[in-house]
C-alpha cells in the first residue's frame, strides 16, 4: 500500500516541462569525422 | 555450412541484424533459435538466404563471429564457449549484472586472441559510440551520462522494466555507490519530436561499460524513461508488451559528456532517435564487418572501442540511423 502511495505521489508531483534548453541538430558526415 | 557468421537467439534484434547483414552487406548467416516456432517463422521470412536450425546447428568450423541475442545468462555462458573455441563474439546485454559477468571473460578473451564485445544494442551500444564520439572533443572525459526512451522488443522491455526496480549503479568519485533504481528523476530533452521526458535511475549497464571504457571516468549515471502511470500500474505486474507493438515504437537515447578542454570544463551532448532494433541491428552489422577485417583488438571491450566512433557513426549514417547534437544548452 506504501508503495502505491508512493508510486501515486511520483506522478502528482510531475510538473510541467519548462522549454527545451537548445535545440537538436543533425549531425552530417563532415561533423561526424574523426578529430 | 560456410556462413561466417551465426546469430544465436533470434529475436527482434537478431533479426533485423540478419536482415542488414543478408541484404545490406552480402554476408552469410546462419540463425540459431532454440524455439521450433520461431525457426519455422524465420525460414518463412528469410527462405534460403540463412540457413536455420537450433543453437548447436547453427555454428560451424566456418564461423568466425558469434552474435548472442538471447537471455542474458545465456549469452555470459555462450560467450566463455564461443571466445575459448577461437571465435569473435558480438553480446547484446543491457543489465548491469550479466555486463559485469561478461567483462570478467576479458582474459578468456585475451587468451583466445579474440574480441569480446559487450552490451552491443540500442544502449548501452549505441550510447557507447556516441561517448567515444563526443569524448574525442574533450581533452580530459570525466562525466558520462545516458538516458534512454524506448525498448526494442518484448526481451528488452521486460528488462527495461525489470532495470527500473532494485539497484542502479551510479558512478560518484571514481566509485560505484548503490541507488534504488526508479528514483533520481531527471527531466532530460531526447531528440525531436520526443522532447522532454522523465528519466530514472536504473540497474543498467551503462555506467559499467563507460567506466570500463575511460577507466579515469569520475562520475557516470544511467537513467531510462517511464511511461505516466507506470509507476503505479507497473507494480501490478500485469503482462504488457512495448508501446508500438512487438517490435517497439520510436526510441531514443541522450548521452551526455562532460570534461576539461583546454582547462575549462564543457559538456556535450548527442541523441539518436529511432527504432532501437532497428538502430541495434544496423550497429550489430557494422560491428561484424569490422570484425571480419583484420586487426580487431583482442579483450573485452564496448561498442565504441573497437573502430574510430567517427568511422562507425558515418557508417551507420549510410544505414539510416543519424545522430544529432543538442545546440544551445547550459551543460
Amino acid at each position: 500500500m506504501g508503495a502505491l502511495l508512493a508510486a501515486f505521489l511520483r506522478i502528482r508531483g510531475s510538473r510541467p516541462n519548462p522549454p527545451a534548453p537548445g535545440g537538436w541538430t543533425d549531425l552530417d558526415e563532415d561533423a561526424l569525422a574523426e578529430p | 555450412m560456410s556462413a561466417p557468421v551465426a546469430i544465436l537467439g533470434v529475436g527482434v534484434i537478431g533479426g533485423r541484424a540478419a536482415r542488414e547483414l543478408v541484404s545490406g552487406d552480402s554476408i552469410g548467416v546462419a540463425l540459431g533459435s532454440s524455439r521450433e516456432q520461431r525457426r519455422a517463422e524465420l525460414e518463412r521470412a528469410f527462405g534460403s538466404a540463412v540457413s536455420v536450425s537450433d543453437i548447436e546447428g547453427a555454428v560451424s568450423r566456418h564461423t568466425r563471429v558469434v552474435v548472442l541475442s538471447g537471455a542474458g545468462d545465456d549469452q555470459v555462458r555462450l560467450a566463455a564457449r564461443h571466445l575459448a573455441d577461437g571465435r569473435h563474439v558480438i553480446t547484446t546485454v543491457d543489465l548491469h549484472d550479466d555486463a559485469a559477468a561478461l567483462l570478467a571473460l576479458d582474459e578468456t578473451a585475451r587468451a583466445a586472441g579474440r574480441t569480446l564485445l559487450v552490451g552491443c544494442c540500442f544502449s548501452p551500444g549505441l550510447s557507447d559510440l556516441l561517448a567515444a564520439h563526443a569524448g574525442r572533443s574533450f581533452d580530459t572525459v570525466d562525466e558520462v551520462h545516458v538516458a534512454r526512451h524506448g525498448a526494442a522488443g518484448p526481451r528488452c522491455e521486460a528488462h527495461r522494466r525489470g532495470a527500473l526496480v532494485g539497484d542502479a549503479h551510479v558512478l560518484r568519485s571514481g566509485v560505484f555507490e548503490t541507488e534504488r533504481a526508479g528514483g533520481g528523476r531527471e527531466l532530460f530533452w531526447f531528440p525531436d519530436p520526443l522532447g522532454g521526458r522523465d528519466s530514472f535511475l536504473a540497474g543498467t549497464a551503462e555506467p559499467l561499460l563507460a567506466k570500463w571504457a575511460i577507466p579515469t571516468l569520475q562520475r557516470a549515471s544511467a537513467r531510462l524513461t517511464v511511461q505516466p502511470l507506470e509507476h503505479l500500474v507497473g507494480r501490478l505486474d500485469l503482462p504488457r508488451r512495448p508501446p508500438g507493438g512487438s517490435e517497439g515504437g520510436v526510441g531514443a537515447i541522450r548521452v551526455e559528456v562532460r570534461g576539461l578542454l583546454g582547462g575549462s570544463r564543457h559538456s556535450v551532448v548527442l541523441g539518436v532517435l529511432d527504432r532501437p532494433g532497428v538502430a541495434s541491428a544496423a550497429l550489430i552489422a557494422d560491428l561484424v564487418v569490422a570484425l571480419l577485417e583484420p586487426g580487431a583488438p583482442c579483450g573485452a571491450i564496448t561498442a565504441g572501442s573497437l573502430v574510430a566512433p567517427g568511422t562507425l557513426l558515418r557508417s551507420l549514417r549510410r544505414r539510416g540511423v543519424r545522430v544529432a547534437e543538442l545546440v544551445g544548452h547550459s551543460g
